[in-house]
């Protein structure tokens, strides 16, 4: 075995020796430096303009769709909240935004993800209001847009649309967390090795619950897309229609 | 999440204007995270504790029992910046153990680290239980439509909030009635009642939002305006009392806490 691989083993064997290893999924408030957290919500920022700007032309032609929206996103945080049981028994929880971005789109999923971080924050004191940058970069912007590349490009290549779906949101759901823990790699370099070893040790923990949770929600979510697609016709082209407009816009 | 909502609405800090509350809440927040000094931290914490315990009447077991959820994700996280992993023993080090072919050592600016970022963290979270203890998701809408925020979003949030009790509590009697039938029994069976869960809510989604159209052309309005206004007055004196904290932790962060 190499000596580089052995690190974050024996990382791993410590952090699951220790009781409860239960990591925060979402970044803590108060746990980035000013400047990073300010940084983070400058990038999120764009993303939410252009979302809620779409989000607005839609409502203009179809008023209903706010409703959808509200709906969805309640729909979301539901989603968010259904715990799934992972190895080490930690609260750990799909982020449901690749489900989400495969039925409203990235744009409107950015949105909709970053209000549901905000009730995270407001309502279970889950993540926080400065830290809501960071976390909404990782959860709400490059989560969606991996998972929208994802399906495409599967789609694309001629998987099978449940490939793709499985694809799209397993990898979204790991991205997420790969993008969480470079946030915190970079805002805290290690004493030794710096950013990159920080980040290996960052990845480690989220890895024991995360690889395993982000195979479950690629099959949930591919379960869940197969019953619509069973069931629930009529809804799903009533999306269509709607994602049809969102492209013309 | 209904215990921080039942005492936000019980607060008896609830009809004071949302705006001094978020202010209130945020100056000791910034203040906190630019500083990033242990001493004024827990200034901060100790302050923003007894005002929430003391004016927003909140039971000290309740609180403890809310600040404990945060604190076993935080000592996890600061595990990670405190423990460096290398190949050879590093210099310096205050403490040392060989497992296998690695070394795990705690470095004294680690600790110093891992100690700050603790306090800036727990003084964070203090702030931010002081406004969702004190104020509910309706009052603070109100605050962000005060301070401009774009209608679209207030009645997004409004409207998801609305909707995510009328979810969780249809999810959990789904739930119910699928433990009742053997659902949830292995990992497997987990996996295909939650997806089942999860595709019942989303048809659900649909039928609310008919139904509530429904009810909105019925009354012919042209859109769905979610927030509600509320006339709770500001009140100088109140002004005066954040600024005084205000001022109080940043003098105490330039005496005490730079001399500590």
């Amino acid at each position: 075995m190499n000596i580089s691989f052995k690190k974050p083993i024996y990382f791993l064997a410590l952090l699951l020796l220790v009781p409860k290893p239960a990591f925060a999924m979402h970044i803590m408030e108060g746990f980035l430096p000013a400047e990073w957290a300010v940084f983070w919500w400058l990038v999120t920022l764009p993303f939410l303009i252009i979302g809620l700007k779409k989000i607005s032309n839609l409502i203009k032609d179809h008023s209903e769709t706010k409703l959808l929206l509200g709906l969805s996103g309640a729909f979301a945080f539901v989603l968010s909240a259904l715990k799934i049981p992972s190895v080490t028994g930690s609260c750990s929880h799909p982020t449901g935004v690749g489900l989400g971005t495969i039925l409203f789109g990235p744009f409107v999923m950015s949105v909709l993800g970053s209000i549901v971080l905000l009730f995270q924050s407001l309502l279970l004191a889950h993540g926080g209001l400065t830290t809501l940058g960071a976390n909404a970069f990782s959860m709400a912007v490059a989560g969606p847009f991996i998972a929208y590349g994802v399906f495409k490009g599967a789609q694309k290549i001629g998987l099978t649309f449940t490939f793709a779906v499985f694809l799209a949101a397993s990898l979204a759901d790991l991205g997420t967390y790969v993008i969480t823990s470079i946030q915190l790699a970079l805002a805290f370099p290690s004493e030794v090795g710096g950013i990159f070893a920080s980040f290996v040790k960052f990845a480690s923990v989220f890895a024991i619950t995360q690889i395993p949770l982000a195979i479950v929600e690629g099959l949930l979510s591919v379960m869940v897309m197969n019953f619509l697609v069973k069931y629930n016709v009529n809804e799903l082209k009533l999306l269509q229609v709607l994602n049809k407009t969102q492209e013309a816009k | 999440m209904r215990m921080l909502e039942f005492y936000a609405y019980h607060s008896p800090l609830r009809n004071i204007h949302p705006i001094e509350k978020i202010v209130f809440a945020l100056i000791p927040l910034i203040l906190n995270i630019l500083f990033q000094n242990i001493y004024t931290s827990l200034f901060i914490f100790f302050i923003m504790v007894v005002i929430t315990i003391i004016f927003g009447k909140i039971p000290v077991r309740i609180y403890w029992k809310l600040l404990l959820i945060p604190v076993t994700f935080l000592l996890s996280s600061i595990l990670v910046i405190l423990l460096s992993f290398t190949e050879s023993p590093l210099e310096g080090a205050i403490f040392q153990s060989i497992i296998g072919p690695v070394v795990i050592s705690i470095m004294k600016e680690s600790i110093e680290k891992a100690l700050t970022l603790f306090s800036v963290s727990l003084s964070s979270i203090s702030c931010l239980y002081f406004l969702i203890l004190t104020t509910t998701i309706q009052d603070v809408l109100f605050g962000l439509q005060c301070l401009k925020v774009p209608q679209v979003l207030l009645d997004l949030i409004a409207l998801i909030y609305r909707f995510i009790f009328l979810f969780l509590d249809s999810s959990r009697t789904i739930f119910l009635a699928q433990k009742a039938r053997l659902g949830h029994g292995s990992s497997i069976k987990t996996i295909k009642s939650i997806g089942l869960i999860i595709s019942a809510l989303f048809v659900k989604v649909f039928h609310e939002m008919k139904d509530l159209n429904n009810a909105v052309n019925a009354r012919s309005l042209n859109s769905y305006m979610a927030v509600i206004a509320r006339t709770i007055p500001f009140s100088r004196s109140r002004w005066i009392f954040i600024m005084l904290i205000s001022i109080l932790i940043i003098a105490f962060n330039f005496t005490v806490g730079r001399a500590g």
